[in-house]
């Protein structure tokens, strides 16, 4: 009797402690770090008005432009309401990895609570801004390693947990089933995309195959690590074809369409000239890939671009007229989208 | 000879100034103007006076802070302003060295109490002005005669003074005549101070129509007084003041939140007098009182019989704690107020309510209430106030006997993940909001997260912690044949709550009814390319509005705002009924006109009249 009792509790045991060690070596079903948002349709986030808009725009772009100069306007966005902002200025503040806004974004953290959207985006922040503090610039392979070592260890989470939230995302796209936000391990993955690309732009030849890290698991990932591997004509040339031959837009396309934005005013010409030639060649393109080009030019939101949509309000196509209205209403109000904020 | 006759001449001018005058002249002009909340409280006075001075002898008459000396007859009035409410006068003479003398003054007043409306600059339509000020007035006065013998000589002497006022409360008088027969070899006053026609006091209440936007009572005063001697010295007075008591607030270190000055023209709608219950401790305090309010400092006298008569309640009241240890009222200075012992038997000044272990149990326990001032049991003033929920704490009843059970209003849920994993206690704003909008529908529930949502097939609906906080909703309207984002609508407190729920609601219909998921769905957005088809949207765009940031259910979104916003409009009157701390009610109006604001006009009102309410 002793003797069984004593099996019972050593198997008991045993078992502890094999469920303990695989936890910490990631093995098992997926566990976000942070919970995923609930509900499959839960409401929107408030509308954002022209200004906010406005202030996203900027705050994103001083986040991929590196412009420290500017830190103050996305330290002030921070402070806003809206939780579109303050995720853009968190995804802004990771990218300038400025080690002195640590503080500010630890205060943050304490205030939130721990089941807060906010916090994954927080998290990432921190992240990159350890990462960029142990190697500010990657000039070659091993401070490259170094930086993704950095990274991934200050976000707390290991490569096989980042392809486990890659994979069990993907799942959920494909189910049509949306989580408001894609896990934190998914927007790790991203954000490395973005460290490689940048280390590849920096001379690194072979960035990618040494991290050697998956990126074709999820399709923003995958996208920056290709527009990375292009210069910057070759990268407008690219999404504007791609996005000219559209049929349909779902929600993963916006990634695509705010690569293209983030390209800034110099996409205005190539777009321009695609969207003529595709007038004369009617035949060939899909109404979607107007609309796709008119969020385009609506998300630069650059006057420019006005007489060319304007061009299209008579055009044969009902859904063509649609979309060029739609465009003209965000760019004759100076109303920026950004649609793909974790881009 | 002479000093002695001019000492003599001091000390009975000193007398004179005690006995008929008996205030200080040197108040701040400014003490009589009284800002008390939005109440703009003056005095003036205004008066002339026919004197008469015959000078064989040192003979004067006074009025207010003004004396005249010179000999004959003459008129005077006094300079518009003065504003103390107080009427003084006197005459004397002293007959000593002249032989003989007369001096008289008959004199009228008025004291002009002028309420001003300090009208706040934006008030909403749905305000209610202030259309009167209740207070009490006092008036309290005394009438003097005083004759003083002859100095030591052969010769006799006589004199007769008199003094009397009279007001619509009070009145009085008093006189003396006075033989010093020959020969009085010590000098020997005689004095009336008419114990029986003396010192008055009296108060009324009275009400200012200030529908104009201000309005005045005047009080009138009018009195003589008069001395004719020989050999002799004499003085009559008669002196009268008047002040009011209003209802105002007690100063005290306390949190502002919730509990602010009380002010008697208050206008709650903008703000003023609003008040919350504590998050824990589940009391109200009003720190109501009274002020006096006279150009003079009242006296202990006055403030004894004034205090015991003044009482303060709300209504419709709410309990109180420890009623049966009623205190008496204090005073202190000007102030005279209630004092109550809370629960813990700490003293405050004011009103003190107390709802027991929780907060009262239904919506309508808040809201609209007056707080009272009465004087003698009769009504003196109301103040329109408002009582307040503070909105995140749970200080709420439970409901139902079925504790544990995550049953709506007073419970909720935990999640974890997609599962409703334990009970938790909903905040305020959930229970009142949904006693208010939603009472006896279980299928909303709250949920300790972020945002609101609905899982497919739940057979409820729940609510998340941003559904009391501002929110701007979209608004859709036909354009061409197709739906297309045209408006926001800002809405805050409740009408976010209504909104946060009818969105969910909306899906669960849509859900139910099999609108969603349905295939083929060529954009992903789980409503099916036919489905989009017949209702004017694009199958092949995810966010065919881009309202939603090309979110990849944004046409799933797009129909369930325009059900919110059709459900919306029918609730729209729920503001009034908003009694959180953070809700539509509390503070200056966010909107004005209330209860919202459309971004395409800046009023309640859309620049659009055929914004979408049901799904085309």
């Amino acid at each position: 009797m002793m003797k069984m009792k004593k099996i019972l509790w050593m198997t008991l045991l045993g078992l502890g402690a094999v469920t303990i060690i695989a936890y910490h070596l990631g093995l098992g079903p997926y566990r976000p770090r942070f919970p995923v948002t609930s509900g499959e349709s839960g409401e929107p986030y408030p509308a954002l008005n022209p200004e906010q808009g406005n202030l996203m725009a900027e705050v994103r772009a001083i986040g991929l432009l590196r412009d420290r100069s500017r830190l103050m306007k996305v330290l002030s966005a921070l402070k806003e309401e809206h939780p579109l902002i303050v995720i853009n200025a968190l995804l802004a503040l990771g990218r300038l990895e400025v080690p002195e806004t640590t503080q500010e974004l630890v205060a943050l953290q304490a205030k939130l609570p721990e089941n807060s959207e906010l916090q994954p985006f927080i998290a990432l922040a921190l992240a990159r801004i350890e990462a960029g503090k142990a190697v500010p610039l990657v000039r070659d392979r091993e401070q490259l390693k170094a930086k993704v070592e950095h990274f991934l260890k200050a976000a707390k989470v290991s490569l096989r947990q980042v392809y486990k939230g890659a994979l069990w995302y993907g799942e959920r796209l494909r189910l049509r089933q949306y989580p408001r936000w894609a896990p934190f391990e998914v927007q790790v993955l991203r954000q490395a995309a973005e460290i490689v690309g940048e280390a590849y732009k920096n001379g690194v030849d072979d960035a990618f195959e040494v991290v050697a890290i998956n990126f074709s698991l999820e399709h923003a990932a995958q996208l920056k690590a290709k527009l990375s591997k292009m210069n910057k004509g070759e990268r407008i040339k690219w999404l504007v074809d791609s996005l000219s031959k559209k049929r349909v837009l779902k929600g993963e396309d916006r990634y695509e369409i705010q690569a293209l934005v983030d390209e800034g005013t110099t996409a205005l010409e190539a777009i321009a000239d695609k969207l003529r030639e595709m007038r004369m060649h009617r035949d060939r393109y899909h109404y979607i890939g107007f609309a796709a080009l008119f969020d385009t030019l609506a998300s630069i939101n650059a006057p420019e671009a006005i007489p060319i949509v304007k061009s299209f309000l008579n055009d044969n196509d009902k859904w063509v007229r649609y979309y060029a209205d739609q465009a003209l209403w965000f760019l004759e109000r100076d109303w920026p989208i950004v649609g793909g904020i974790d881009y | 000879m002479k000093r002695k006759v001019f000492a003599f001449s001091f000390v009975a001018l000193g007398m004179l100034a005690t006995f008929s005058l008996g205030v200080t002249f040197f108040q701040n002009p400014q003490n009589f103007r009284w800002h008390i909340g939005r109440l703009i409280l003056d005095f003036a006075d205004d008066g002339s006076a026919d004197v008469s001075v015959d000078d064989f002898g040192l003979g004067y008459v006074s009025f207010n802070d003004y004396s005249y000396g010179s000999s004959g007859q003459s008129s005077f009035f006094l300079p518009f302003g003065q504003g103390k409410g107080i009427f003084s006068i006197g005459a004397f003479v002293d007959g000593w060295t002249a032989s003989e003398g007369f001096a008289s003054i008959d004199a009228f007043m008025t004291t002009t109490i002028r309420c001003i409306f300090d009208c706040p600059k934006n008030m909403p339509l749905e305000g209610i002005y202030p259309d009167s000020v209740g207070f009490v007035l006092f008036m309290e006065g005394r009438a003097n005669a005083w004759a003083h013998g002859p100095l030591p000589s052969d010769s006799p002497g006589y004199a007769f003074a008199s003094g009397d006022f009279a007001t619509e409360l009070i009145s009085a008088s008093a006189s003396i005549y006075a033989l010093f027969p020959n020969p009085p070899y010590m000098p020997f006053d005689v004095y009336d101070y008419d114990p029986d026609q003396g010192d008055r006091r009296d108060a009324t209440i009275k009400a200012i129509d200030i529908t104009s936007g201000q309005g005045e009572y005047i009080v009138k005063f009018s009195g003589s007084a008069s001395t004719r001697n020989f050999n002799a010295m004499g003085v009559g007075s008669a002196y009268a003041q008047t002040g009011i008591v209003v209802l105002a607030d007690i100063p005290q270190s306390l949190n502002p939140h919730y509990y602010p000055p009380i002010d008697p023209l208050g206008v709650p709608e903008v703000g003023d007098n609003e008040y919350v219950f504590h998050p824990i401790l589940n009391q109200l305090i009003i720190p109501v009182g009274a002020r006096i309010c006279a150009g003079f400092n009242p006296d202990d006298s006055l403030l004894q019989w004034l205090t015991p008569k003044l009482s303060w309640e709300l209504s419709p009241s709410l309990p109180v704690p420890n009623p049966e240890y009623p205190l008496p009222n204090g005073c202190e200075g000007d102030l005279i107020f209630p004092q109550t012992l809370d629960i813990y038997g700490i003293k405050w000044r004011g009103l003190v309510f107390w709802t027991g272990r929780y907060l009262p149990a239904t919506n309508g326990d808040f809201g609209r209430r007056q707080v009272i001032m009465k004087f003698n049991g009769n009504f003196v003033h109301a103040a329109n106030v408002e009582i307040f929920f503070p909105a995140t704490a749970i200080n709420h009843p439970p409901l139902g006997n079925d504790e544990g059970s995550g049953n709506p209003p007073d419970e909720g849920w935990q999640f974890i993940g997609n599962t409703a994993a334990w009970v938790i206690k909903s905040p305020n704003w959930f229970y009142y909001y949904w006693m208010a909008a939603y009472r006896g529908n279980f299928t909303i529930r709250y949920a300790n997260s972020d945002t609101s949502f609905y899982y497919d097939g739940d057979q409820y609906v729940h609510i998340g912690n941003m559904a009391y906080q501002p929110y701007s909703m979209r608004c859709f309207r036909i354009v061409n044949g197709h739906i297309q984002h045209a408006d926001i609508l800002y809405l805050k407190g409740i009408h976010t709550f209504i909104y946060a729920v009818e969105h969910e609601l909306a899906h669960k219909r849509h859900y139910e009814a099999g609108i969603y998921p349905q295939t083929p769905d060529t954009d992903g957005d789980q409503l099916s390319d036919d489905w989009e088809i017949a209702h004017f949207l694009d199958p092949n765009k995810s966010d065919t509005t881009r309202a939603y940031g090309d979110d990849p259910i944004g046409d799933l979104q797009c129909i369930a705002d325009i059900e919110a916003y059709g459900k919306l409009l029918l609730k729209r009157d729920l503001w009034k009924k908003d009694w959180a701390d953070t809700g539509l009610q509390k503070g200056p109006p966010p909107f004005n006109p209330m209860p919202w604001r459309y971004w395409s006009s800046g009023t309640n009102v859309s620049a659009f009249n055929d914004l979408l309410q049901a799904i085309p």
